[in-house]
């Protein structure tokens, strides 16, 4: 397929607040956002359920009207909230497959997918240029010799690509992806997450994708957006979001980490690596990848990982915090050994190699390099 | 941060926008407001036209409005008699219906006792069947001449009988007899709902099977059963061919009986039957309230829960023929024995009780006569015809109105609300303010069939909701809006996605209501003329000009053609077993 079609999402300043019956307090929805999508790009709103994501979505796709903001993709306007004008959405021409996939049972593979064509009467389509359209569509989804099945004897991933073939078919200018994974089982997800990302290339429609799995977020996207509790807390791409998170949400948000609490005595500027005290007391060297006021609540992140772990007494490494405690338990995972380790008054995980081994209840010395221990604003929002 | 601060005391920057993804404005407003038009335009006339009759002096008709009908009326000790004997007779055949229904439909649908096919069977035809023909065929079985009091007369030598069928016990028997189908359905659908889990954990805990139906199923299952009874109860209160067939030759009066004896009086009594009318209304509004509030409750006790959910039966063991009679006693007295009269009726000549010496003089003339002449297939034509035009108009207009009103469209908070209105007219009462709707119609609406039709529609537009509702309930969110972002317009996603889904519901409510209507006597006999009969008026007309035989032949080949219609319901309505079937 060409890729003609694919076109500039801009979303700028879009909100959308819930209130309930009579409260005086949202009851949820999104926050002023902004972003603006190049064509072809794989943009994942990422975030907790209930965050505001799938709002977002729902806006751009035209299933809830924002209060207030602009949507437009290249040339046409979908909503602004100036002039109050909205597109009804049976005119956006866009693709969305939802979480349900939404597969409708009384149609067969074949009526399902050429479902688009056939309502957009002023397309004025022949037969025989549908026939091609679906049958292009379910070749690119690899579900050609499936037209005469009927929707309800798919399995779940058949039914994934159904509703994928039935998004792209009329080759619309953006595609919507509302967690069309979280109902498959782990297998076929890996399967599909990789089946999705090459599609969306080979196509190369600007897509929205829709997740809470961080991993899927990490592998796929160009572009991952993170919300929390209606709020952009950080967008960009995918290693800059995993190595050099805003702040302490972001950290936890993305993979397994130990945040550990502490108070930023003077202020620190990108880069900066500053020697503080941790509330527990002890006191390490953290790098600062953003700039941060004096007195800021900060929370130190250190991967698991990033982490090693040696008998007391060990030479330390060049420039490294060293810390104190003691083996509570560990779990082997095969690949590594995950261990929690008791310090003064903080708990955290670690990973190791599997070939090196200690006992529960063992004194242990922990070594970690400043560069990997990262200074986060931790000022808790209080939704 | 000041974020944070934010958050809480956001301000609603923006005005809240009007509309939906279904769209804003006249285009969305126009259907609904136009449906909800129409469905007043049928429900509300009757109750207006009831009220204001109610409110006439017809002693003095230029008297404006008084309250001079209902100070008559209570001042009358005949109301406090008839109301005493509605509310006993409903409640004995409620007990009774409920006794018989209950038992079997536990048995049927939580053990594994033998002939559950045949519960099933004797369900079936009798939804066909008309009351008048059960009532006509205890009348017999019951009567004086009948196979019970000849054999008890026989047995003693006396000349007395032993039940005497034209009496409040015998009538709570006969109308209690008719509702057990209609209960075995509904209990069916709330003991198939139980979750054996909940059984199965009493019996891990060491509960005998008796104990865990009394402490667990049955706790379970009350507020259901409850629910249920006063529903029957006040279908029982509306009732109209027993009251009229064996309590008004008994002596009996009730209030439904009352009023159709005030209508058919020369000349009518339109003010004291419609001020009763407006009695029966308040008195049924009253138990409905009552039904509403148990029934809302009961949805928490549902125990279904995600799927893999599979109901598992007792193992009745040793008294699995114990179940096994309670369905054979159910087949005999619901079924067996009533056609089984019917039968006899049909094929002898005159009434005469079960005698061998009968037999030579048995015949087919009652079904050559009804066979060959063209007054019967006029009369089927009409009863087909009005129960079905008033069942796809119900179908049609509740189908697009719970649509409107479970996916909350713009304006559609009435609908609901004036398609439930018809729940509160007894039968007999909807006849008579359609009497006087018609009789102030300029165009010849009275008399004729299109009047029958009127009215069947105003009082099955609530059954319609009851089947259409939960459908559109069971169709996905996610289907419609892939339609809409697929590029449908609203009146396409209605016609392509929503009606094929919804068509089992729909085509088992089109039966149930075309089955209701077609047996329908109440109404039909206030509204039918000699050119608008239907088959129930007919045989209403022909057992009280004493022609049993002919009721009989006609009922029996009225009962297997709809027997084959409600065979097709129940078909629809198991298969799609989410549905709560009947209302």
């Amino acid at each position: 397929m060409t890729s003609i079609n694919s076109m500039t999402l801009e979303v700028s300043n879009l909100t959308k607040t819930y209130w309930t019956s009579n409260s005086r307090f949202p009851g949820g929805g999104i926050q002023p956002i902004s972003f603006s999508l190049k064509a072809g790009t794989f943009f994942t709103l990422l975030g907790p359920s209930g965050c505001g994501k799938t709002t977002t979505l729902r806006c751009i796709a035209g299933l809830e009207i924002p209060d207030d903001g602009r949507l437009s993709l290249g040339p046409t306007t979908f909503f602004d909230g100036a002039s109050n004008s909205n597109l009804p959405l049976n005119q956006r021409n866009i693709g969305m497959v939802f979480q349900s996939y939404a597969i409708w049972p009384h149609m067969t593979v074949f009526e399902n997918v050429a479902f688009p064509l056939r309502v957009r009467s002023q397309l004025k389509l022949s037969a025989a240029k549908i026939t091609e359209m679906v049958r292009e569509a379910l070749n690119t989804v690899g579900l050609s010799g499936y037209e005469n099945r009927s929707a309800t004897q798919l399995s779940g991933g058949q039914q994934q690509r159904v509703a994928l073939a039935r998004a792209i078919v009329r080759q619309p200018g953006l595609l919507l992806l509302d967690e069309p994974l979280s109902n498959l089982d782990a297998l076929l997800r890996d399967e599909m997450r990789n089946e999705l990302k090459r599609l969306q290339k080979q196509i190369g429609i600007t897509t929205v994708y829709v997740t809470h799995d961080q991993h899927e977020a990490l592998e796929m996207s160009d572009i991952i957006a993170v919300i929390n509790a209606g709020m952009l807390e950080q967008m960009g791409p995918p290693r800059e979001i995993y190595n050099r998170p805003r702040n302490a949400f972001v950290a936890g948000f993305m993979g397994a980490t130990n945040l550990l609490p502490a108070k930023l005595g003077e202020s620190a500027g990108t880069g900066d690596y500053r020697t503080i005290t941790l509330d527990s007391g002890e006191v390490i060297k953290a790098c600062f990848p953003y700039p941060i006021a004096a007195n800021s609540k900060i929370a130190v992140s250190i991967r698991p990982e990033s982490v090693s772990l040696a008998a007391p007494g060990t030479a330390v490494p060049e420039g490294y915090n060293a810390l104190e405690g003691s083996v509570l338990s560990s779990g082997f995972l095969g690949n590594i050994v995950r261990y929690t380790i008791q310090l003064c008054s903080n708990r955290i995980q670690v990973h190791q190699p599997a070939d090196i081994h200690f006992n529960d209840g063992d004194r242990i010395a922990v070594h970690f390099s400043p560069e990997k221990s990262l200074g986060l604003s931790d000022e808790r929002r209080t939704a | 941060m000041t974020d944070a601060v934010q958050v809480n005391q956001v301000r609603r920057a923006a005005p809240r926008r009007t509309g939906s993804w279904r769209g804003s404005g006249i285009k969305l407003y126009l259907p609904v407001v136009a449906l909800t038009i129409l469905i007043a335009a049928f429900v509300l006339p009757p109750a207006v036209m009831l009220i204001q009759t109610s409110l006439t002096d017809y002693t003095n008709p230029d008297g404006g409005y008084s309250l001079e009908n209902f100070a008559r009326l209570l001042e009358d000790p005949a109301l406090y008699i008839s109301a005493f004997n509605s509310v006993l007779f409903a409640a004995g055949a409620t007990i009774v219906s409920l006794v018989v229904g209950a038992s079997v439909a536990w048995v049927v649908e939580r053990t594994n006792a033998p002939f559950k096919q045949l519960a099933l069977a004797t369900t079936v035809v009798s939804l066909g069947t008309p009351a008048i023909l059960y009532v006509s065929a205890w009348v017999f079985l019951l009567g004086r001449a009948g196979p019970v009091n000849a054999t008890w007369r026989a047995l003693t030598g006396s000349k007395d009988t032993i039940v005497n069928v034209y009496s409040i016990p015998g009538m709570m028997l006969v109308e209690g007899l008719l509702w057990v189908p209609l209960v075995f359905l509904l209990c069916g659908a709330t003991f198939k709902r139980q979750n054996a889990d909940l059984e199965e954990a009493a019996r891990m805990s060491g509960a005998s099977v008796f104990n865990t139906v009394m402490r667990v199923s049955l706790p379970l299952a009350k507020p259901a059963l409850l629910g249920l009874s006063i529903f029957i109860f006040i279908r029982n209160i509306e009732a109209f061919d027993v009251p009229v067939l064996l309590g008004t030759p008994g002596g009996v009066k009730l209030l439904t009986s009352d009023v159709y004896l005030a209508m058919t009086r020369v000349p009518p009594d339109l003010g004291h039957s419609s001020s009763f009318a407006v009695v029966l209304i308040v008195f049924v509004s009253v138990l409905l309230y009552f039904y509403g509030r148990i029934s809302r409750n009961a949805d928490r006790y549902a125990s279904v829960t995600g799927k893999g959910f599979r109901p598992r039966p007792f193992d009745l063991g040793r008294y699995r023929w114990v179940g096994g009679m309670v369905i054979l006693l159910n087949f005999l007295m619901v079924l067996a024995l009533p056609l089984a009269a019917m039968l006899w009726n049909s094929v002898t000549p005159f009434v005469r009780a079960f005698e061998i010496r009968a037999l030579s003089s048995l015949t087919l003339k009652n079904y050559a006569v009804i066979l060959s002449d063209p007054y019967y297939l006029g009369l089927a034509f009409n009863t087909i015809l009005a129960s079905a035009a008033a069942a796809t108009v119900v179908v049609a207009v509740t189908a697009l109105g719970s649509w409107f009103a479970v996916r909350k469209f713009p304006g559609s908070q009435l609908i609901e609300q004036f398609a439930s209105i018809p729940i509160i007219f007894p039968g007999i009462v909807l006849g008579v303010a359609m009497i006087q709707l018609a009789l102030r119609t300029p165009f010849g609406l009275y008399g004729s069939i299109w009047l029958i039709v009127i009215a069947f529609i105003i009082r099955y537009m609530p059954y319609g909701m009851r089947y259409a509702q939960p459908g559109v309930m069971q169709i996905h969110r996610e289907l419609e809006e892939a339609a809409g972002i697929a590029g449908a317009t609203q009146r396409s996603i209605f016609r392509r996605v929503v009606l094929p889904l919804l068509s089992p519901a729909l085509i088992a409510g089109w039966l149930f209501i075309f089955l209701l209507a077609a047996k329908e006597l109440s109404i039909a006999v206030l509204l039918s003329s000699t050119s608008s009969k239907t088959i129930a008026v007919a045989m209403f007309n022909q057992w009280t000009n004493g022609q049993p035989g002919e009721v009989a032949a006609l009922g029996i080949l009225w009962t297997i053609l709809m027997s084959l219609c409600a065979t097709v319901m129940i078909v629809l309505t198991r298969k799609d077993s989410k549905s709560e079937g009947a209302l």
